[in-house]
């Protein structure tokens, strides 16, 4: 049968290779620019490059890391948007190109969609917001495997000779996706170069190489060893992209090496059509151009369909909260289709700080008894960030002790972070050791983008060593407490949360955030009596009139506990909210022995109350407790 | 057309000269005019008036005063003097030169004179900064442990047991807590300064061993035993080689509010002495007593005492009237018998709690530190370093104390130079500094650790923790030392000899166990 070939034997897939590529690599960088926005990664997770020799030292000395450098570095670029989408961009590219050469090369002729592949797997894998470096370490093993398949030697024996030394190399260099190397190589030998002993060779040296390394420097964890920075295995199991891609380079190397034989069978199977159908495409430019915009929406379905717009929003949530950027975070926040413990703890700062706690705190998800004020769960510790966000919240309430410790810890578990540099220089200067904000902004200088930043701050420093015109360190220098309080549990686990704000507020009394968390911590635990014991404190602050959340627990507490309250705190009430929570309790009534009832006939009108919340234990917002959805 | 080449390649040569010899420095005659600055020029490291080892590194600083051209002349009674030109504060020392320089004029004098340009064109000249170069040479490495200043996640760049040459700038690592797993690695401790035998204790998740390195060969030995289940501590080497003493402590971090964050609680704590060749672990009342902490532990050179500190035990709510006492007890190595224990140093006269004592080479000098309260100096800021004369019994705060904390010690071999850490220069990070004490009894200024960038300490931001010297590099490799933590070829257990036994350790009063949270306020 005749084949769709054109005259220079290429395949109808092959016309126009570049026509096809430009189209879904453009939109790619459109889509990693515009809707991944690599800007989240670095603001979340910035991973630390410095300029500095010994920081390049710190990666030479065990397997794959010199590509965990090589990421470290190309991941800065993160912090221009445009500037990430073009490396991310690359490197998707530089796999698809790496791939379209090896299988040629298997083939004995151009590979048509295949090519395409990682690339469409790659960006499904970035949909979730993966580090770099287990893409770079892959296509690191992609490049060394075209240089293997395209080596002009043929004697054996110089051969293996080759496969040794690039392996010695690639494995040092990359780790774990040496075993990738291997297996094509192995498979390209045995299966397309005949070369059996050679072949085997291949795969026996793959296999033994990560076993025999880890023998020698003897490092406890033998997988390790083998699939460093291939994280097959994700938190939730094996990771099934990462398990595609790994795979499919070995199966779309054996499918080509037989493809002839494959093409019969599908052939026979599918008659003439796929042949005219594929004559079609490859004739004339009407042709040409469905069969790229084909590709363009075979790439875009899978990314599209795979994009994790929770994820997203998270990320996109933690990074205007490190931006201080508190009414952007709130819209976040209410678009975030997902309700963990950190949006809530988000929507409580960034509510502080645009002075709306008391008045707004229940338009929002909440729930009961969460510990989502200081995030001291200790099990949130698997969470890499939650450092970083408690060093900032211990921040602005002024216990630097506290925020040093958690910024320590955050350094020393994701390296050193632009943020991370900064707040430590502050916390120094605050405790007087500005010689030791100096190092820390010593640091600062050595980084790509934040020179300038760590100079200004030297020069301040130089200027004045304490920083006592710079805002910032006023506010929390008056915040800071005067009290040793010794604690037993890290961070702060002798103490419970009350006491926490407490002690913020026996140092400085006019420490409104300590006052608003306090206040926010009885209404979310529901303790009535902590609140009405702390509420005399509210006139230490000028609010005015009484903010709405604390009127409505002052009308609940006098309801319950059948007391009349007394005219002096009546006043601040605006009358409306009498009426209302007799409305409330009007509708509540008939429903009191039927929660689900309860919940629709309230949610509506008293969604974002507090006496809906001390009746369910969570917000409207927060959406019934048969709806959840939330994780942790 | 070769020729013309030739003239072009000596008229390059002539201005390169040219320039070179312009940007060398003050020229002759302006040396000698150039204006005299009558104070000494501000340095850093400040490496003026102190007395430096023959075979030190080259003592890079950098020039901190301002200017835009400097030149540095260092010289000796004899030999050439080295001098360095150049617009880079940075004063990077030729190792070759200097260490000719130094071998040549121990015991004399080493003068470093430095010059500034100013804006303005002007040279000026400061003071002569003289130093001294000891005869006794130091001992070559110094082995310490390089961690961040962190509460936990010590692993991710990895806590590790560092060496470093001091006649060079060689780095290397001894044992990182990756060739483990994570976790936690502390206490190197060595037999009389020699790297071929050494302690080191592990904490990790394969088990909390002393690793005992001996003639090349690493042990796993699992010291919990039935006196106490807890691994050991602070350790020291009995001058035989046969015997290790260490502590076993029950420590709790614990975080102030206010000062300095981290804190530590010793619930209980006693020594045992581990005799390597019968693998018998022994101790008796005098240094385990179930109502007093014993620890820190160090023999004396000699092997006939055992120094140690030793306090009341208290409840946790009390830690800041926690204060040891120095204290020793005789022991004789022939019959494994005790003598009785005498105070060297009460807290009760010092006010003070004593910690870490260390006898010097000759036995005629302790070395030990006092700060307000506990055994853990190290996040103490009045921990400072105090030195006994075993003579008189008389004790002394050395002058090379600074007001932020200063402790691990260690002496050199010959006793002729202490190492210690301190947080001196930013009261955060701890580093180490080096002090020639002279056969008088006095520590002289001491030195900070030089480094081949000298402003490598600008951006460092991890601590040296206990600075021990040693005679020659430890040559024991970290695959060794990992296989023995991880999957050791036999673990000895060691034999608890309960013949004398202490008494069971009565229940722990109340308030002593785990500390209920806090009810009340501050302290």
């Amino acid at each position: 049968m005749k084949r769709a070939t054109r005259q220079d034997g290429t395949s109808w897939l092959e016309v126009g290779f570049p026509l096809r590529a430009v189209p879904v690599f453009a939109l790619s960088y459109l889509y990693v620019w515009l809707v991944l926005d690599p800007r989240l990664l670095y603001r979340n997770r910035p991973a630390a490059f410095l300029l500095d020799r010994a920081f390049f030292e710190r990666f030479l000395g065990y397997v794959g890391g010199p590509v965990e450098y090589a990421a470290a570095f190309l991941t800065q670029f993160y912090y221009y948007p445009w500037a990430g989408a073009a490396v991310i961009v690359g490197l998707v590219l530089g796999s698809c190109l790496a791939t379209r050469s090896i299988l040629s090369r298997l083939g004995g002729r151009p590979s048509g969609l295949l090519p395409f592949v990682p690339p469409v797997l790659v960006l499904v894998l970035l949909n979730g917001y993966t580090p770099m470096i287990s893409v770079l370490a892959m296509f690191l093993a992609l490049l060394f495997t075209v240089c293997y398949v395209r080596c002009p030697l043929r004697r054996s024996a110089l051969r293996l000779g080759v496969f040794v030394v690039l392996s010695g190399l690639l494995y040092y260099l990359a780790a774990g996706p040496f075993l990738l190397f291997a297996a094509m190589c192995g498979i390209y030998e045995l299966l397309a170069a005949r070369r059996r002993f050679l072949g085997a060779a291949c795969f026996v040296l793959g296999a033994l190489w990560p076993y025999a390394v880890a023998r020698w420097l003897f490092e406890p964890e033998l997988l390790e060893f083998y699939l460093r920075w291939m994280p097959l295995k994700g938190a939730a199991g094996l990771h099934p992209v990462f398990l595609a891609l790994y795979v499919f380079f070995p199966a779309a190397a054996i499918g080509v090496i037989f493809q002839d034989a494959l093409a019969r069978a599908g052939r026979r199977i599918a008659g003439g059509r796929g042949l005219r159908l594929r004559e079609w495409f490859s004739r004339g430019r009407i042709g040409r151009a469905v069969a790229a915009l084909s590709l363009v929406v075979v790439v875009a379905v899978p990314v599209a369909l795979t994009f994790d717009g929770g994820q997203r929003a998270a990320l996109r949530l933690r990074y205007l909260m490190n931006g201080r950027r508190w009414e952007e975070a709130l819209a976040a926040a209410r678009r975030c289709p997902v309700d963990t413990i950190f949006s809530r703890h988000a929507v409580v700062r960034a509510l502080y700080h645009t002075g709306r706690l008391p008045d707004e705190m229940f338009s929002y998800r909440q729930r009961a008894g969460a510990p989502d004020l200081f995030l001291d769960a200790a099990e949130l510790e698997q969470f890499w960030w939650v450092y970083r966000m408690r060093s900032d919240i211990y921040f602005d309430l002024g216990r630097v002790n506290e925020s040093g410790q958690q910024a320590h810890e955050a350094l020393a578990h994701q390296g050193e972070g632009p943020a991370l540099l900064e707040r430590l220089a502050l916390i120094s200067v605050l405790k007087g050791r500005p010689q030791a904000a100096r190092t820390f902004l010593g640091v600062l200088e050595k980084t790509l983008w934040h020179r300038a930043s760590a100079r200004e701050w030297r020069r301040r420093l130089d200027a004045d060593a304490s920083l006592s015109q710079d805002p910032q360190v006023q506010r929390v220098r008056s915040r800071m407490l005067k009290t040793d309080y010794l604690a037993w549990r890290a961070p702060l686990g002798s103490y419970a949360a009350d006491q926490l704000l407490r002690q913020c507020l026996v140092a400085n009394k006019m420490n409104r955030m300590a006052f608003e968390y306090l206040m926010a911590h009885y209404l979310l635990v529901r303790s009535l009596d902590g609140f009405a014991a702390s509420l005399p404190h509210v006139k230490d602050f000028a609010y005015s009139g009484m903010p709405r959340h604390y009127a409505e627990a002052i009308v609940l507490y006098a309801h319950l506990s059948n007391k009349r309250l007394p005219d002096t705190l009546t006043r601040l009430i605006r009358p409306e909210t009498f009426p209302r929570f007799q409305e409330f309790m009007g509708v509540y009534g008939p429903h009191r022995h039927d929660s689900k009832a309860a919940w629709r006939a309230l949610v509506k009108d008293f969604g974002d109350t507090y006496w809906f919340f001390f009746t369910f234990g969570r917000t409207g917002a927060a959406g019934p407790p048969s709806e959840e959805g939330e994780t942790s | 057309m070769r020729r013309r080449y030739l003239d072009v390649v000596l008229v390059a040569a002539a201005a390169g000269a040219g320039a070179l010899y312009c940007c060398a420095g003050p020229q002759p005659g302006e040396i000698e005019t150039c204006a005299t600055v009558d104070r000494l020029p501000r340095l850093f490291p400040d490496y003026a008036g102190t007395v430096i080892p023959p075979n030190i590194a080259p003592l890079n600083f950098t020039v901190q005063e301002p200017g835009t051209e400097y030149r540095v002349r260092i010289s000796s009674a004899r030999g050439d003097p080295i001098e360095i030109a150049g617009k880079d504060s940075r004063i990077l020392i030729p190792m070759r030169r200097w260490k000719a320089l130094l071998r040549s004029n121990a015991g004399q004098a080493l003068s470093v004179d430095v010059y500034a340009r100013g804006r303005d064109g002007s040279w000026r000249r400061f003071q002569t900064i003289t130093n001294t170069i000891a005869d006794a040479r130091i001992d070559a490495y110094l082995v310490y442990r390089l961690i961040r200043a962190t509460h936990k996640h010590t692993h991710r760049y990895g806590m590790g047991i560092y060496q470093r040459c001091l006649e060079n700038f060689d780095e290397k690592s001894i044992f990182q807590s990756r060739s483990f797993g994570g976790g936690c690695v502390n206490c190197h401790t060595f037999l009389r300064n020699a790297p071929e035998t050494m302690t080191l204790q592990v904490r990790c998740a394969y088990g909390a061993p002393m690793l005992i390195v001996r003639e090349g060969r690493v042990t796993h030995v699992d010291t919990r035993s039935e006196f106490r289940p807890k691994s050991g501590g602070y350790t020291s080497w009995h001058p035989n080689g046969r015997l290790v003493v260490f502590s076993i402590n029950d420590l709790s971090q614990l975080h102030h509010s206010v000062g300095e964050k981290r804190d530590v609680f010793d619930a209980e704590a006693d020594l045992a002495v581990y005799d390597l060749e019968s693998n018998t672990l022994r101790t008796v009342l005098a240094i385990a007593e179930p109502d007093r902490l014993e620890t820190w532990p160090s023999w004396s050179s000699d092997g006939r005492f055992l120094y140690f500190c030793s306090a009341p035990r208290l409840p946790v709510n009390r830690i800041k009237e926690i204060r040891f006492d120095l204290v020793r007890i005789p022991y004789n190595a022939a019959d494994g018998t005790w003598g009785e224990p005498e105070t060297l140093a009460a807290a009760g006269e010092t006010g003070l709690s004593a910690a870490a004592p260390r006898e010097s080479p000759d036995g005629r000098w302790l070395l030990f530190s006092l700060a307000e309260y506990g055994n853990f100096p190290i996040y103490q800021p009045s921990c400072d370093l105090y030195l006994m004369d075993l003579q008189t019994r008389k004790y002394r705060r050395l002058a090379i104390n600074s007001d932020r904390c200063d402790s691990w010690h260690s002496w050199s071999s010959d006793g002729r130079w202490i190492a210690f850490s301190s947080k001196r220069r930013d009261g955060l990070f701890t580093k180490v500094y080096f002090s020639y004490f002279d056969p008088d009894g006095k520590a002289h200024k001491p030195f900070l650790m030089p480094q081949q960038d000298p402003e490598f300490y600008d951006s460092c931001i991890r601590v040296y923790n206990v600075p021990e010297l040693v005679t020659g590099p430890v040559r024991v490799s970290g695959r060794d030392l990992g296989k023995a933590v991880c999957s050791p070829a036999e673990v000895v257990k060691v034999r608890y000899d309960s013949a004398l036994a202490p008494r069971v350790p009565e229940p722990v009063a109340p308030g002593l166990e785990k500390p209920a949270p806090w009810q009340t306020g501050g302290q």
